[in-house]
């Protein structure tokens, strides 16, 4: 796989507070990946960094092997920067053009790439438009559309999803999942949810510090998290631990049932049967941990 | 540093100018502006010029003033112009390109635009940008004074087009500096008016205190060399020299070399 972010030692305080505390990481090109944290763990000083709209105190960050912000990652890398608005004066087309010709393509080509964007955000009616006349819903979608400009391979996307209404919000996932193929997505959000159904490496910071999660690594065990329609119960807990090959059962702070097992047993068809057998109804049987129990279970 | 990018980014501030409704309705304000100049304070001062008695009153104290060239012109519009602009257009180019970066910055389109384009270029595609804008606005406000000039005498119109052109480039390579004293101011302030008043602030501060110093020692008047715009009074004079045309060049490269070196140190 090829190597598409390479991060050392990373460093960056704000007076007293280091928002990022030698951070290092190296990312790979492939399915979208999550950046998490709460409010203040320094995803946005990460984000930027990455952007080149920051720099950081020590440490180095290499794209592509091009320092962020370098003439070698114009195209390459898209983003899409939290709170970042387009000038309300010119239209959309004025600005993606804009965009498309200093990205290398000629003034056609623009164009074309312009409406093309728009309607992957199904907003191609919105060309002609000037920001200002649009919601702000719209007006995110605009600001993901400019970074799927030219097909860069890497996507940086922080919070886009977050001031959406639920049908834009999944049209973005969808339009993420479409894409992956082509473009490694970094997505930060605070929907767990969201990034659980899309990513499968997570970069988890909390007060500036990393740890990385794969999702997909093989581990001894195996889990299962089932969803009652009732909460779980020590009850439902006694009875799974009972399944032939399960290791160990617990419930999650929302209620959910955690079932762990060896690696390589089929243990779900099991679990279905006792459900159906003690008449319990299920909402959600997921293979593995949700993301929250991942990083916060 | 790429030249189209550059290219680009100056285009683009063309269209700021002259595509956009806030835009046009500067140009019309700019017009009718230059229309009262011209009506009311020129074609008015030049029936008093052109009067003989007034010609020899202006030539005895010449050399107070230094317009003793451009008072002999017979384009007189032309040079009652000229002393107009070279106060006023100084002044007009605060107010036109105080918003270089500023704007862009508060509202994040910068964000945009550095993941396509350094730091560097958009500084200098902006400074291209405005100085094209200054350009075309000059050579409107000079096209006006020709034809007040044509309408008295047709028989100048041939050297006053020459005149004219001349005075259109020398204005534009003065008012270069005031712009690349925007592009600076702009990094100090969150708004394009609150840039305005700083680079005034810091302009009338620095003349003052330099002033002050005059007192003290007579080659504090080398410092005023720094201002930009200092050498308008060689224009007047007519001089040929290095100063009238080399320094707002120096001026103007030193200043965006430092809005340059502003822009990449600074968080976006």
């Amino acid at each position: 796989m090829t190597m598409i972010i390479e991060v050392k030692d990373l460093v960056k305080t704000y007076g007293r507070k280091r928002a990022l505390d030698n951070v290092s990481f190296t990312l790979n090109a492939g399915s979208p990946i999550a950046l998490v944290g709460p409010n203040g763990a320094g995803k946005t000083t990460l984000f930027s960094t990455l952007c080149g709209y920051l720099n950081a105190d020590s440490g180095s960050v290499s794209i592509f092997g091009h320092k962020p912000g370098s003439d070698g990652l114009f195209g390459r890398l898209a983003a899409l920067p939290q709170d970042a608005q387009l000038d309300p004066r010119f239209s959309v087309s004025n600005q993606l053009c804009l965009y498309g010709q200093l990205q290398g393509l000629d003034k056609k080509a623009a164009e074309n790439e312009t409406h093309r964007v728009l309607e992957l955000v199904d907003l191609k009616d919105c060309f002609h438009s000037k920001p200002h006349e649009l919601s702000h819903g719209m007006r995110k979608r605009i600001c993901i559309a400019q970074t799927l400009l030219s097909h860069p391979e890497v996507v940086l996307l922080d919070e886009a999803t977050a001031g959406l209404d639920p049908v834009n919000a999944r049209e973005i996932r969808n339009l993420v999942r479409t894409l992956q193929s082509d473009t490694t997505f970094i997505l930060s959000s605070h929907d767990l949810v969201e990034l659980d159904d899309l990513c499968d490496q997570v970069l988890h910071l909390q007060q500036g510090k990393l740890t990385a999660v794969d999702r997909i690594a093989q581990a001894e065990l195996a889990t299962l998290t089932v969803k009652l329609k009732e909460t779980g119960t020590h009850g439902h807990v006694e009875q799974l631990k009972t399944l032939q090959g399960v290791e160990n059962v617990s419930l999650n702070a929302s209620g959910a049932i955690l079932i762990e097992y060896r690696s390589g047993q089929q243990v779900d068809i099991d679990v279905l049967q006792l459900c159906r057998a003690q008449g319990w109804h299920y909402k959600s049987l997921v293979n593995g941990k949700t993301l929250e129990d991942e990083l916060f279970g | 540093m790429n030249i189209k990018r550059i290219g680009l980014i100056a285009i683009f501030e063309l269209q700021r100018l002259f595509a956009t409704k806030r835009g046009w309705i500067a140009i019309a304000a700019f017009v009718l502006v230059w229309y009262a100049i011209l009506r009311y304070a020129i074609a008015e001062a030049v029936s008093i010029v052109s009067d003989p008695n007034f010609k020899n009153m202006i030539q005895s104290f010449s050399g107070v003033v230094g317009m003793q060239k451009i008072a002999l012109w017979p384009e007189m519009e032309l040079a009652l112009y000229l002393v107009w602009s070279i106060f006023l257009f100084p002044m007009f180019v605060i107010f036109a390109s105080a918003d270089q970066t500023v704007e862009d910055r508060t509202r994040g389109t910068l964000r945009f635009l550095t993941l396509r384009t350094t730091r560097a270029e958009i500084v200098i595609g902006r400074f291209f940008g405005q100085l094209f804008n200054t350009l075309l606005l000059i050579t409107i406000s000079a096209v006006g004074a020709w034809l007040l000039m044509v309408l008295r005498d047709p028989t100048l119109w041939l050297s006053g087009l020459h005149r004219a052109t001349l005075i259109v480039l020398e204005l534009t390579l003065i008012t270069a500096p005031f712009i690349a004293l925007m592009s600076v101011s702009n990094h100090f302030a969150n708004s394009s008016k609150m840039s305005m008043i700083y680079a005034i602030l810091a302009y009338i501060t620095l003349a003052t205190i330099v002033a002050f110093a005059l007192e003290y020692s007579a080659y504090a008047e080398y410092l005023f060399y720094l201002f930009p715009g200092y050498q308008g009074a060689e224009t007047i004079a007519q001089n040929i020299n290095l100063t009238r045309f080399a320094t707002p060049l120096i001026h103007s490269v030193v200043l965006i070399a430092i809005s340059c070196e502003l822009l990449r140190r600074r968080a976006l």
